[in-house]
């Protein structure tokens, strides 16, 4: 791509480097973002740095906030007796989305991981403790992913907050939707099972 | 079109994009392999949880010109009871990291992936800290650094006596006056009970360890034995045994708080 000249091979390879875009895409985006008017080309870069600038992480929930208190920790409605432990702030939206969940979450930013060395101290555990400690908490429901890293991480956290006294449940893993019984692996057979419930 | 069947343990997958993973293997038939697994990553892809890693799993994988990728494949043994213990996993993931930096890429072991596979099964029903040893051990001699065990590795005499050490540049067991002499090389001191049950860990069945008694001196001695002896031969620490030393690190601070 030599022939687009320093500037725009720049930009192009910058983008190609955010994740989930490849080469073709990153070259698409760049030649829309030049043609198109000057001002769409501003607010994108001061949105970015904005976003850049202002962002920190909640000083109750450690999810990505651009204040103190994070839209959800700060909401007097949700109810302050339950809490939603997830890996990423992606995991937030993803259940905030379903709109089912109205208690309060906690973000670990990441997931305990033996292979990588990654332990419950590169996490926001002691936050969570501190919360727990606390006293308003009544159950936790651990979300983190069904993978190696994930059910790690769950079992690590269950094994300390449960001689806390408090209620733990773990995210019910069943066949998703579109997949078939006859594909579905042992574990998440075992798990369909355990799972499963009346029909009303 | 060139396909391969093969039988192999998921070892490893590492995310690539959105929905792929590549996976890193120990084949029956090729040894260490690296795969590209396209839209695993996917909810309702038939791939899930038979690229998982410790899961055994029946591949039917095709040749590429630069990575080969999974055309199907069938899960024919999970090891459920691993996930219920952290002691377990953690242990899991230090056989598997030791099997994908002690293995080259493309050669068969067969005899080494049956010792991964028994020592996943044993792992959820012995004792998880002496089958990861035992596995180590059999690890090392079947790479090809078996240390050597039933003479000093200096003088070759006999090993009398109870005190003993350990030094990985030397071969394997010191006498008691070889190790004075070696004192500024890499060594542990250590029992003789601990070379003993180095040999038993070595000649028993992994099946029949899971309920070898050993006392806590003896386990201490053996990580620093085997820590020793894979950092010198491998060339690098192992990350899953930070993580289990951290980890024991941090419960003994919890523990003596309260
Ligand atoms: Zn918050
Ligand atoms: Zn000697």
């Amino acid at each position: 791509m030599k022939y687009y000249g320093a500037s725009i091979t720049r930009l192009i390879d910058e983008l190609a480097g955010l994740p989930g875009v490849g080469p073709k895409s990153a070259q698409r985006m760049a030649l829309y973002l030049l043609n198109a008017p000057a001002q769409v080309t501003q607010n994108l870069a001061n949105a970015m740095l904005e976003a850049r600038k202002n962002i920190r992480y909640c000083s109750v929930c450690s999810n990505l906030t651009d204040t103190q208190l994070c839209q959800i920790c700060s909401d007097p409605r949700r109810n302050r007796d339950i809490l939603c432990i997830v890996e990423e702030p992606k995991d937030v939206s993803a259940i905030e989305k379903v709109r089912g969940f109205k208690g309060m979450y906690h973000v670990l930013h990441g997931a305990i991981s033996p292979r990588d060395n990654i332990g419950p101290d590169e996490l926001t555990v002691k936050q969570l403790l501190k919360r727990l400690q606390e006293g308003t908490i009544k159950e936790v429901i651990l979300a983190t992913n069904p993978n190696l890293e994930g059910e790690a991480t769950s079992l690590f956290l269950s094994q300390i907050i449960k001689p806390m006294g408090i209620k733990v449940t773990r995210l019910a893993y069943g066949l998703p939707m579109g997949a078939s019984v006859e594909y579905a692996d042992e574990v998440t057979l075992t798990r369909a099972l355990e799972g499963r419930r009346e029909i009303e | 079109m060139k396909l391969y069947k093969t039988d192999a343990l998921v070892l490893r997958n590492l995310s690539r994009g959105d929905i792929d993973q590549l996976l890193v293997l120990f084949s029956l038939e090729y040894g260490k392999l690296k795969v590209m697994a396209h839209g695993s990553r996917k909810i309702t892809s038939r791939k899930r949880g038979a690229v998982q890693p410790l899961t055994l799993t029946r591949f039917l994988i095709h040749k590429g010109r630069y990575l080969d990728s999974v055309r199907q494949c069938e899960e024919l043994e999970s090891f459920p009871e691993l996930f219920l213990r952290m002691d377990r996993i953690c242990y899991a993931s230090y056989a598997v990291e030791l099997i994908e930096n002690s293995t080259v890429e493309g050669e068969a072991n067969q005899v080494l992936f049956a010792v991964l596979v028994e020592t996943l099964r044993q792992l959820g029903r012995g004792d998880p800290e002496i089958i990861a040893r035992a596995f180590a051990l059999k690890l090392i001699t079947l790479v090809g650094y078996k240390p050597v065990l039933d003479l000093c590795a200096k003088c070759r005499k006999n090993l009398t006596g109870k005190a003993l050490a350990f030094s990985p540049p030397a071969g394997g067991f010191l006498c008691a006056d070889c190790a004075r002499e070696n004192s500024e090389n890499q060594m542990v001191m250590c029992h003789r009970g601990t070379l003993e049950t180095i040999k038993l860990m070595l000649a028993w069945e992994l099946s029949k360890l899971g309920q070898l008694k050993v006392d806590s001196g003896t386990r201490g001695e053996l990580y620093y034995v085997l820590k020793l002896h894979l950092e010198y031969h491998l060339g690098y620490r192992c990350a899953t045994e930070m993580f289990i030393d951290k980890l024991r690190n941090r419960n003994n601070r919890y523990n003596t708080k309260s």
